[in-house]
C-alpha cells in the first residue's frame, strides 16, 4: 500500500518517504499488535499514507515556489539595491584588473571635470553672481568711465527724476593711526546717500545719514566687518568711539553687514565725501556717480532721463555741444560697469574649458568603447548564459559611472586647489576677486556633469556594443571585424578631439605671441634699477601750502637718495604705467579753438627736475626741468611727442605757449624741452599728450586741491630689493605718521599691468596643452587598437612579403589620415572663432599666419609621436603568432 | 532556514522527541494527536532545523530482519524553542511522560575470536 502511495510523494523525497513508512509499519507489525483495535488502527495508519503523500507533495511544491521566488528576480527595491551593489562589485574588480585604463580614464575625467569646476566657479562668482544687493539690476553707474564734479552730483540729485537716490564715491585711502604706529588702509568716500542706492544699512549702529557729507558734519566713519573683528575684536561699543584716519578723528558710528561690497577691493571702512560748495575740489571731476533707479523705471527711461538733464546743463552752464550725448553717456547696471573689462576674458575661459570637457569626454568614450570591444568575448558569454541585455548595459554604465564618479572626486579636489591658484595669479585689480569661492552650486553643477558624462561615455560604447556581443560568440571568430558604424564613431571622436585641440592651441598661441609683445613695448623709460613707493601724508600737511608740501618731500628724498646704493630718488604725481591721474583741456598761444571742436585731454604729470633723469627718459629736444624752475620764475613744462603730434605737428614746438586748465588756465606755461612717450597708462593703451610740470609750480594747484599724495621713484646703483629695507627704514624715520605705500621695483609695476593678460595666457595655454596630450592619448589608443584588430592581416602581409616598413607607413598613414581631417577642422574652427579672442589681443591679429602654421606643425609632431609606438610594434608583428591568433 | 511559528501540535511534536519518542509511529501514539498531523509537523520541524533525523544502522536493521526506521532528535537551535514552547503551553511537559525507550545505540562487534590456542 505505501509503494501504490509513494507513487503519490513528491519525486525527490519519494524513496526515504516510503522507506519510512515502511519501516514504520513494519516495525509496529512485528510487536504482533494484540487486539483488532490496534490492528485496525495500523490499517488506518496505512492508509493515511495516501493522504500524507499528497500533502508531502504539496507542501514540496510550497518549499519549491518560496525558494524559486527568493532567488529571483523580484521587481522589488531590496532586488534592486542588491543588483545594484552586485554591478558596483563587479565593476570595481574589472577595473582593478586593468590599472592602466582606470587610471587613464580617471586622470581624464578628472582633468575636464576639475578645470570646468574650477573655471565655472570663478566666471560665476564674479561675472554671473549678481551682487548682494536688494534688486541689483536697479542699481547702476552713471557714465561709468566719466569723474563728475560735486557739484554735478548735487545737480543730479535735484534734477533727475528717475532715481530714488544718488551718491558720489571715489575709491580712496587713508593712514590708520594706532599707538604703535600706522596703516595705509583702504576704504571709499562716499556721498550721504550711498548706502541707500547700495540698498544696505550698517548691521550695527547706523549708516551716513543726509547732510553728514557737509563740511563740519562729516567727520563720521563706519567700519567694515572685517575690519571691526580683526582691529576691535567685534566689540560693539566701538560705535560712538573716536578713531584717528589721516591724523583727524573720525566718530565711528556703524558697522556694516559682512561681505558687503562697497565697489572698492579690502574696503576696510567708508568715509564720507566732503560736497559742500565751499570745500576746494567742489568743481573739479574725480567722483564716480552710482545710483538706484526708482521702482518700476527701466534703464532707458533713466536714459533718457540723463539725457534731458545735460542738454540742459549745455544751454545754462555753457557745456560743450558734445557733452553727455546718446553714445557716452550711459547708464550701466552696476555689476555689467565692474566687470565689463574681465568679462570677455572670462568667456573666452569659459569657452576654452568646456572644449577641453570636450575633449576629455570623447576621449573617455573612446576608452570605454576601446575596453568594451577587447571585452567582447566575456560580454557573449555573458549574454549566452543568460544574462539580460538590459543587465549587461546597466553593468556597463556603473562601470564608466564609477570612473566618472572617482574622477569627479578627484576632479573636485583639483579644483579647490586650483581655484586658489588661479586667484593667486589673477591681478589684483580683478573684480570682485574676494568673492570668489567653490560653492554649493558648482560643487552640483560638477556632480551633474560627473553624472551626465559616466552616462553619456559609457552609453554609446555599451549600445555598440550589444549588437555584435551575442553574433560574434555564434559565429565563432573573435569579433576581428569591426562594423562600419563602430569605426566610424570612433574615428569621429578622434577627428573631434584633434579638431578641438587644434582650436585650443591656436587661440593659446595667438594669446602668447600677444603677450610676447606686450612683454616688448618700449615703455619710454629704464625701468631696471628703479624702486617706487608712495606716500599719502595726512591733510594737515597741506596746512603749510605749496610750500609746506615740497619741503615734506624734500625731506623724504633726501633721506632715500642719502642711502648707500641709491643713485638719485625723485617724485612724480603718478606712477607710470598703472593708469591714472588727471587731464584737462588747453588753449595753445595764438589759436582760436573753434566751437564744438572736439575735447583733447592732456595730461597733468607733475614731476621733481630730476625725475625725467631717474626713470632714464630720453629728451628729444631741448631741456629738461631742473632746480632754475622755482616757484617764481616762468612757468616752463616738457612735453612727450604725442603732445607735439597733436598740437605742433609742423613747427618746432620748443618756445609755444598755451595756457592749461587744469592749472588754473590764467598763467602760460612755455615749453622747454620734448621727451619720449612714455606708456602712463598701460603698455597697451596709445600714449596720450602729457606735460610734465615741476612740484615747484604745480605743488600750489595741488595743495590748492588737497591731493598731498605723490609717488617716490629711485634709482638704485644695486639690485633695487636689496634696498627696500633701508628705504622703509629711512621713511619711516623721516615722516613715522605716514606709512609707506607698495614698496616695489618699477619692473613688477609694469609686470602687474600686465597681470591680466599674463593669466589669461597661461590658462589657455594649460587648457591647450591638456586637450593635446588627452588628443593624444585618444589618438595612440585607436591606433593601437586598430593595429591589434589588423593583426591577422598584418600576419599574413608579412607572411606574404610585405617589408616591415611598409607595415610601419600603413599604421602611420592611418593616425596622419586623421591628423589631415582634424587639422584643416581645427583651423576653420578657430578661425570662426577668431573674433572671439581679438579683443584679448594686442599687436597680433586672431588670424596670425605664424601660429597657424606652428599649429600645424606642433599636431604634426604629436600625431607621429602617438602613433609610433603602435607602428613599431606592428612593424614587429610575428605571423606565426597572429595567424594564431584567433 | 525558514522561522516556524511554533502551534500546539508542533510544540506537542517537539516536546514528544524531547521526551525520547524518536520514531514517527511512536510519536503518533504517545502525542494524542490525530496521526495525518504527525508527519507534517515533523516535517515543518525538520525543515526549520529544530529537529534532524538519521537513519538507523542498516547492518542492525537487516540482523533484525527489518527495514532502517528513521528517527528524529532535537537540536541545538530547537532547545531553546522547546523552552518557548513549554512556557506557552505550560501543560506539555506533563502530557508526554518520560520513559520512552532509548533510541538503538548501534553495539560494537565483538572481534572475532580465534578460540583458544
Amino acid at each position: 500500500m505505501v509503494a501504490i502511495a509513494s507513487r503519490l510523494a513528491p519525486r525527490d523525497h519519494r524513496r526515504a518517504w516510503s522507506a519510512e513508512w515502511t519501516a514504520e509499519i513494519d516495525a509496529t507489525w512485528r510487536r504482533r499488535p494484540a487486539d483488532l483495535r490496534a490492528r485496525l488502527r495500523l490499517l488506518r495508519r496505512a492508509m493515511l499514507s495516501f493522504v500524507d503523500a499528497v500533502r508531502f507533495r504539496w507542501e514540496d511544491r510550497q518549499e519549491q515556489r518560496r525558494i524559486q521566488r527568493s532567488v529571483q528576480s523580484l521587481p522589488g527595491k531590496r532586488n534592486m539595491l542588491s543588483d545594484l551593489f552586485d554591478d558596483i562589485r563587479y565593476g570595481v574588480r574589472s577595473l582593478v584588473r586593468t590599472p592602466g585604463f582606470a587610471l587613464v580614464a580617471v586622470f581624464t575625467i578628472a582633468l575636464g571635470i576639475g578645470s570646468t569646476t574650477t573655471i565655472f566657479s570663478i566666471v560665476d562668482s564674479i561675472v554671473w553672481r549678481p551682487m548682494s544687493y536688494p534688486d541689483p539690476d536697479n542699481v547702476v553707474a552713471v557714465w561709468p568711465g566719466r569723474s563728475f564734479s560735486p557739484r554735478e552730483v548735487v545737480r543730479l540729485e535735484n534734477e533727475l527724476s528717475t532715481f530714488s537716490s544718488i551718491a558720489a564715491y571715489v575709491e580712496d585711502g587713508q593712514a590708520y593711526i594706532r599707538e604703535d604706529g600706522a596703516d595705509y588702509l583702504f576704504g571709499p568716500s562716499v556721498s550721504a546717500q550711498f548706502f541707500d542706492v547700495l540698498g544696505r544699512q550698517a548691521a550695527l549702529g547706523r549708516s551716513f545719514r543726509k547732510g553728514e557729507d557737509k563740511i563740519g558734519a562729516n567727520d563720521l566713519a563706519m567700519l567694515s566687518h572685517d575690519f571691526w573683528q580683526r582691529e576691535f575684536g567685534g566689540d560693539s561699543s566701538i560705535i560712538g568711539r573716536r578713531i584717528l584716519l589721516d591724523k583727524q578723528a573720525h566718530t565711528v558710528i556703524g558697522v556694516m553687514p559682512r561681505g558687503l561690497d562697497v565697489l572698492q577691493r579690502d574696503a576696510s571702512f567708508v568715509k564720507p565725501l566732503t560736497m559742500s560748495p565751499e570745500s576746494p575740489n567742489y568743481t573739479g571731476n574725480w567722483v564716480n556717480v552710482v545710483g538706484r533707479l526708482a521702482p518700476g523705471v527701466t534703464i532707458e527711461q533713466a536714459r533718457e532721463d540723463l539725457r534731458i538733464v545735460f542738454d540742459s546743463w549745455k544751454e545754462r552752464f555753457g557745456y560743450s555741444e558734445t557733452f553727455g550725448n546718446a553714445a557716452t553717456a550711459t547708464i550701466t547696471p552696476i555689476h555689467k560697469a565692474i566687470t565689463e573689462n574681465i568679462r570677455s576674458s572670462m568667456m573666452l575661459l569659459m569657452g576654452a574649458v568646456v572644449l577641453t570637457l570636450l575633449v576629455a569626454t570623447s576621449n573617455l568614450a573612446n576608452l570605454l568603447l576601446n575596453r568594451a570591444v577587447t571585452r567582447e568575448q566575456e560580454l557573449a558569454v555573458r549574454g549566452a548564459l543568460g544574462a539580460r541585455p538590459a543587465r549587461i548595459l546597466r553593468q556597463l554604465l556603473t562601470e564608466s559611472t564609477i570612473i566618472a564618479a572617482a574622477g569627479g572626486a578627484l576632479g573636485v579636489g583639483l579644483s579647490i586647489w586650483s581655484v586658489r591658484a588661479i586667484v593667486a595669479i589673477l591681478p589684483e585689480s580683478t573684480p570682485r576677486l574676494e568673492y570668489v569661492t567653490l560653492d554649493g552650486r558648482v560643487l552640483l553643477f560638477s556632480f551633474a556633469l560627473v553624472l551626465i558624462t559616466g552616462w553619456l561615455a559609457g552609453l554609446f560604447p555599451g549600445l555598440q556594443m550589444l549588437r555584435p556581443a551575442f553574433t560574434s560568440l555564434h559565429s565563432g571568430t573573435r569579433g576581428s571585424s569591426e562594423s562600419k558604424t563602430r569605426r566610424a564613431f570612433r574615428s569621429g571622436l578622434v577627428v573631434t578631439e584633434l579638431a578641438l585641440s587644434v582650436v585650443l592651441l591656436v587661440g593659446s598661441g595667438v594669446l602668447l605671441r600677444s603677450f610676447r609683445a606686450m612683454n616688448e613695448v618700449e615703455t619710454g623709460m629704464q625701468p631696471e634699477s628703479v624702486l617706487t613707493f608712495g606716500l599719502s601724508p595726512t591733510g594737515d600737511i597741506n596746512a603749510g601750502g605749496a610750500a609746506g608740501l615740497n619741503q615734506y618731500y624734500d625731506r623724504v628724498l633726501n633721506a632715500v637718495a642719502a642711502l648707500p646704493g641709491v643713485q638719485s630718488a625723485d617724485a612724480i604725481h603718478v606712477l607710470p604705467v598703472s593708469g591714472g591721474g588727471w587731464n584737462s583741456g588747453i588753449n595753445v598761444d595764438g589759436r582760436e579753438t573753434p566751437p564744438g571742436a572736439p575735447y583733447v585731454g592732456v595730461w597733468w604729470r607733475p614731476v621733481t627736475d630730476g625725475y625725467l633723469e631717474t626713470v632714464g627718459m630720453h629728451l628729444v629736444a631741448g631741456r629738461t626741468l631742473d632746480a632754475s624752475d622755482t616757484e617764481s620764475s616762468p612757468w616752463v613744462t616738457v612735453i612727450n611727442q604725442a603732445m607735439v603730434r597733436q598740437f605742433w605737428p609742423n613747427e618746432n614746438p620748443i618756445g609755444q605757449r598755451f595756457q592749461y586748465n587744469m592749472e588754473g588756465g590764467q598763467i602760460w606755461i612755455t615749453v622747454v624741452g620734448i621727451v619720449q612717450d612714455v606708456t602712463h597708462l598701460g603698455l597697451t593703451t596709445t600714449t596720450p599728450p602729457t606735460v610734465y610740470r615741476p612740484f615747484s609750480q604745480s605743488a600750489a594747484r595741488l595743495s590748492q586741491i588737497n591731493v598731498t599724495s605723490r609717488w617716490i621713484v629711485a634709482r638704485t646703483t644695486v639690485d633695487p630689493r636689496s634696498v627696500m629695507e633701508s628705504v622703509r627704514q629711512a621713511v619711516a624715520a623721516t615722516v613715522p605718521e605716514t606709512p609707506i605705500i607698495n614698496l616695489r621695483p618699477m619692473s613688477a609695476v609694469i609686470q602687474r599691468s600686465l597681470a591680466d593678460p599674463r593669466a589669461l595666457t597661461i590658462l589657455l595655454t594649460l587648457f591647450a596643452g591638456a586637450a593635446v596630450v588627452l588628443g593624444a592619448v585618444g589618438l595612440y589608443g585607436v591606433v593601437t587598437y586598430t593595429v591589434r584588430q589588423r593583426t591577422r592581416e598584418l600576419g599574413i602581409r608579412i607572411a606574404l612579403g610585405a617589408k616591415g616598413s611598409d607595415v610601419l607607413h600603413s599604421v602611420m598613414r592611418q593616425g596622419l589620415a586623421y591628423a589631415a581631417i582634424g587639422l584643416p577642422l581645427g583651423l576653420l574652427g578657430a578661425w570662426a572663432g577668431s573674433r572671439t579672442i581679438s579683443q584679448a589681443l594686442f599687436n597680433v591679429s586672431p588670424t596670425d599666419v605664424v601660429t597657424y602654421v606652428s599649429v600645424s606643425i606642433v599636431l604634426f609632431v604629436v600625431v607621429v609621436l602617438a602613433t609610433i609606438a603602435p607602428a613599431v610594434s606592428a612593424k614587429r608583428t610575428d605571423p606565426m603568432i597572429s595567424l594564431r591568433a584567433e | 532556514m525558514p522561522s516556524i511559528r511554533l502551534t500546539y501540535s508542533t510544540g506537542i511534536v517537539l516536546q514528544a522527541v524531547a521526551a525520547g519518542y524518536r520514531y514517527g509511529f511512536d510519536i503518533m501514539d504517545v502525542s494524542g494527536l490525530p496521526d495525518g498531523t504527525v508527519y507534517p509537523a515533523l516535517r515543518r520541524l525538520e525543515r526549520s532545523g529544530l529537529l534532524e533525523s538519521t537513519w538507523e544502522d542498516q547492518d542492525l536493521a537487516h540482523a533484525e530482519g527489518r527495514p532502517p526506521r528513521r528517527y528524529y532528535g532535537i537540536t541545538q537551535a530547537g532547545l531553546p524553542r522547546l523552552e518557548e514552547v513549554r512556557n506557552r503551553f505550560r501543560g506539555l511537559a506533563h502530557l508526554i511522560p518520560r520513559t520512552a525507550p532509548p533510541p538503538p545505540t548501534p553495539t560494537p562487534t565483538p572481534p572475532i575470536s580465534l578460540g583458544d590456542q
